[in-house]
């Protein structure tokens, strides 16, 4: 398949290199093997129309088959000719990463992709992986009306917006400029679409050569400013789309995140030129100073630590840390106009909130130490047999993040779709995807869609290249999101401070472990890497842990609660995996969360889930949520000196206790 | 030597035009009555087609010196016409720009019946027809003169793609796809599907896309306009 349909029927990215032709094939099939979708979306795509559609394509591909210069229509003179004209059906084309570091010698003209639409116009054009195109799903539904209805006519005069970005969900305009509604809006997954600009721009996908940094932006950044100017201050800095994924988040000037950048059509979209060229550029190793001479832009994005490539006299981009990356993750998706999938609620089914804190029952988490049964066979009914177990690891216990529930018999589990993950100072995202084509089960035309994504670099779906993910179609294929080791000074060390790897990988089995690493400095375990395993116990070389947790906390702040604190809606909880009974963690005095919004207020990004896209109109000011954070350093200050106070008398504890069956806090 | 072998794109008119002769001089010769027995027409020639170009008769007109006259040249005026249809729907009262050889035409706006009508020069080659003004205007490129007869296979190939029947000739069985076409057009139309390019076919080809043929380019032997003859000099 040289296609992988992330928006079936209408947006396609490149996976293997093809022509014209054989994207138009690829289109008609898709239209074909979509057909009952489309008849259930569109009233223009019934029954005995969509064969319409099938034919004005049919032509089209016959004509493009047909050579160049034979598309110059035979005429006499004298004589009335008639011609019945089949309305081009030309690609919309964002350039993928490949065209642009490889075939940039292809010019706009060549192409003849210089027009407003940014169609591409050459009928010889190749297209190459990574290549991001939108087919014009609105002249095939006017083909399936073959008639000149007003209707008709109305999708006639929809066109591409040469300006839009399937982000923006402003794609496709109508004849007076403004964004389709109604009959006339088209299927999306503005949700998917948002999601992989922002994973695209953590995988390196996007560079700019444009100065970013300069000195006066340092001053009095700590560390960081101290080790720019302190040896390269007179030095521009150059970044790539770390950065720019960060300033969605940190100072909000990216109108793509915002609500009218999504109503306005004639928003801007948000790339590095208005033309695109450097769309998709990406450049794993050259966050530093590019001096003249050095090697061009053109390495494929790795997940390699980016530091050990660097040499000392490249400054660097302080880039993407852990917070800014899961919450520009939160922004971004958040700022989608409408709802995609299930909640909190729905995911945790066995979990209550008490005194503002979800617990999740004891049953729920497969304990340490529990024997585990041999690999069980496939269930009679097809549905994926429950984890087999390995014998038990005591030095660490499985987090049941995803887990065989035993009441329904499926396979399911507790997690949203973009799953902030905050342990011990450290935060990353649990994401889910799904497969592109889930789209066309939706009853109702669907426009904001779900998760899914793909490799910018060679359109290959995420979904499907996650190892065992056919078990996972239903409940979502966990994705680790995880940037790590930003902002880290390594002083005396032959490198210097940068960002480190982007971690995006597929959670093994969909299986996530707490463990725990000794640390003879008494520190809180869970920090970074040491906090959370994604792959099997017993698997791997790692080092010996010494203790292990005997449970975990996965907290959501009620609504009420977390309302009455700091003014804001449910929106913005966090879901927090904390872990209680360990040394200095704010939980682990009476084994209840009481000081919960101790661990919020350091460093938890707000979580957002699907369906609360509709709770809320928008993601909070930044000023907003300096203040939340301003008051839980009040809050972590008055906490600290209530517990100092309690240490004088004996603590009235109120928890469920212990391991077993009891409730187990989050 | 006054034969001349017809090139693709040549028509009666246009070897008339070049030759300073009016193209029904040409037609109407004694030498050329084969080309109406071969179904060719003024507009339609096959390239090959062999056709008796008459030299120039001089003709002499007296007239007073020490004053102005005007000569003026006898010819039958050229006409590029097409009607758009999209789906069979007529494109009435969408807006055109034409260019012809590259040098800007008239302009205007397609009929009630998706038609347009502008004079061209009978030399003229490459008619462009642009459809709508805004961004999603539409281009159309014409050869003018290289339309076929429409008994001939080219011809019937270019009138069946113009009106949404492409064949492609460079498929591996091009037989196949020409049966392929017509057994298209002919559901389209209502005919017995069959795929044979028989007469009722080839007339309801040549019907629906030749309009307002005048009788002389059927080749019936009816003059619709001139007087023949060699065309007057200056």
């Amino acid at each position: 398949m040289a296609l992988n349909w992330i928006v079936p029927m209408r947006r396609a990215v490149v996976r293997e290199e093809c022509k014209y032709v054989g994207l138009l094939d690829a289109w008609r099939r898709s239209l074909h093997d979509g057909r009952e979708s489309l008849a259930r979306w569109y009233t223009f795509a019934a029954e005995g129309r969509h064969q319409n559609g099938l034919r004005w394509l049919a032509s089209i591909v016959q004509s493009i088959r047909i050579s160049e210069a034979a598309l110059a229509t035979p005429a006499s003179i004298e004589h009335g000719n008639t011609l019945n004209t089949i309305p081009p059906a030309y690609v919309r084309l964002w350039k993928g990463p490949k065209r642009v570091l490889h075939h940039a010698s292809i010019t706009d003209e060549q192409l003849r992709l210089d027009n407003q639409q940014r169609e591409v116009r050459a009928t010889d054009a190749t297209f190459y992986p990574g290549d991001l195109i939108e087919f014009p799903l609105h002249r095939f539904l006017a083909a399936c009306l073959a008639n000149n209805s007003s209707d008709a006519q109305a999708l006639w005069g929809m066109r591409f917006h040469g300006q839009g970005h399937p982000a923006l969900g402003n794609t496709v305009l109508t004849s007076s400029g403004t964004l389709p509604t109604g009959n006339f809006a088209l299927h999306d997954n503005i949700l998917a679409a948002r999601f992989q600009m922002i994973l695209s721009l953590a995988l390196c996908a996007w560079s700019s050569t444009t100065p970013v940094y300069k000195d006066a932006l340092y001053s009095g950044s700590g560390a960081a400013a101290w080790g720019l100017l302190g040896r390269w201050g007179s030095k521009k800095v150059y970044a790539r789309g770390m950065m720019y994924a960060g300033e969605f988040a940190l100072n909000g000037r990216i109108r793509l995140a915002t609500r009218a950048g999504v109503s306005d059509p004639n928003a801007p979209t948000y790339v590095t030129d208005p033309l695109h060229t450097h769309y998709w550029r990406y450049a794993t190793w050259h966050w530093g100073e590019r001096p003249s001479g050095t090697r061009p832009l053109g390495y494929v994005p790795s997940n390699e630590a980016v530091t050990r490539n660097l040499r000392p006299e490249q400054p660097l981009t302080p880039g993407w840390s852990c917070s800014p990356a899961t919450l520009a993750l939160t922004y971004l998706l958040r700022n989608a106009p409408s709802s995609g999938r299930s909640g909190v609620s729905e995911n945790f089914p066995n979990s209550h909130v008490e005194n503002g804190v979800r617990f999740v029952s004891r049953e729920s988490i497969v304990a340490a130490g529990t024997p585990r049964a041999p690999a069980p066979s496939p269930t009679p009914d097809g549905t994926p047999p429950a984890r087999a177990r390995r014998p038990a690891v005591p030095d660490r216990i499985p987090v049941c993040l995803l887990w065989a529930d035993q009441r329904a018999n499926r396979w399911g589990g507790p997690l949203g779709d973009v799953n902030v993950v905050a342990l011990s100072r450290h935060e990353q995202a649990i994401v889910k995807l799904f497969p592109p084509n889930r789209l066309l089960r939706s009853t109702a035309k669907p426009f904001i869609g779900f998760l899914s994504g793909f490799n910018p670099a060679t359109g290959q779906d995420y979904f499907g290249a996650a190892p065992h993910s056919d078990q996972f179609v239903e409940s979502g294929q966990l994705y680790l999101f995880e940037s790590a080791g930003s902002l880290r000074v390594v002083r005396g060390a032959p490198t210097v401070f940068g960002s480190r790897f982007f971690n995006w990988k597929p959670i093994e089995n969909n299986t996530v472990y707490l463990k725990r690493m000794p640390d003879a400095r008494g520190q809180p375990p869970g920090s970074g890497a040491h906090g959370i395993s994604y792959s099997d116990p017993g698997e791997g070389n790692e080092r010996r842990p010494q203790q292990f947790l005997s449970r975990l906390i996965c907290m959501d702040i009620n609504e009420s609660t977390f309302a009455s604190e700091y003014a804001f809606g449910r929106a913005y909880r966090p879901i927090v995996i904390a872990t209680p009974n360990t040394h200095e963690t704010p939980m682990s005095r009476n084994g209840r969360p009481d000081d919960y919004k101790s661990l919020y207020a350091e460093r938890a990004v707000p979580f957002w889930t699907m369906d609360e896209f509709v709770a809320h109109s928008g993601f909070p000011l930044l000023s907003e949520l300096t203040e939340a954070i301003a008051a839980s350093n009040r809050a972590n200050v008055e906490a600290k000196a209530a517990r100092d106070a309690a240490r004088a008398a004996p603590s009235a504890s109120t928890g469920t206790g212990a391991g077993g069956s009891g409730a187990v806090s989050q | 030597m006054p034969v001349h072998i017809a090139a693709q794109g040549d028509s009666v008119h246009s070897i008339a035009f070049a030759r300073g002769l009016h193209p029904q001089t040409i037609w109407d010769h004694a030498e050329n009555q084969h080309l109406a027995e071969g179904k060719r027409t003024l507009a339609t020639l096959m390239p090959g087609d062999e056709l008796f170009v008459p030299d120039l008769v001089p003709r002499e007109e007296s007239a007073a010196t020490q004053q102005r006259h005007r000569f003026r040249r006898k010819a039958i005026p050229q006409r590029f016409k097409v009607r758009f249809f999209r789906f069979g729907h007529p494109r009435k009262d969408e807006p055109f720009t034409s260019t012809l050889d590259g040098v800007q035409g008239p302009s205007g706006r397609l009929d009630d019946k998706g038609q347009l009508d502008i004079p061209v020069s009978p030399a003229v080659a490459r008619i462009r027809i642009t459809l709508g003004e805004d961004a999603q205007h539409e281009v159309f490129e014409f050869n003018a003169g290289h339309l076929d007869p429409s008994e001939e296979r080219s011809g019937i190939i270019a009138r069946l793609a113009s009106l949404g029947h492409h064949v492609d000739e460079n498929a591996p069985d091009p037989d196949a796809e020409l049966r392929a076409a017509v057994k298209a057009f002919q559901a389209e139309q209502e005919l017995n599907p069959t795929g044979e390019l028989d007469q009722a076919t080839l007339d309801r080809l040549r019907d629906l896309y030749e309009w307002n043929a005048d009788p002389v380019a059927r080749g019936d032997g009816q003059e619709e306009s001139g007087s023949g003859g060699a065309a007057g000099r200056a």
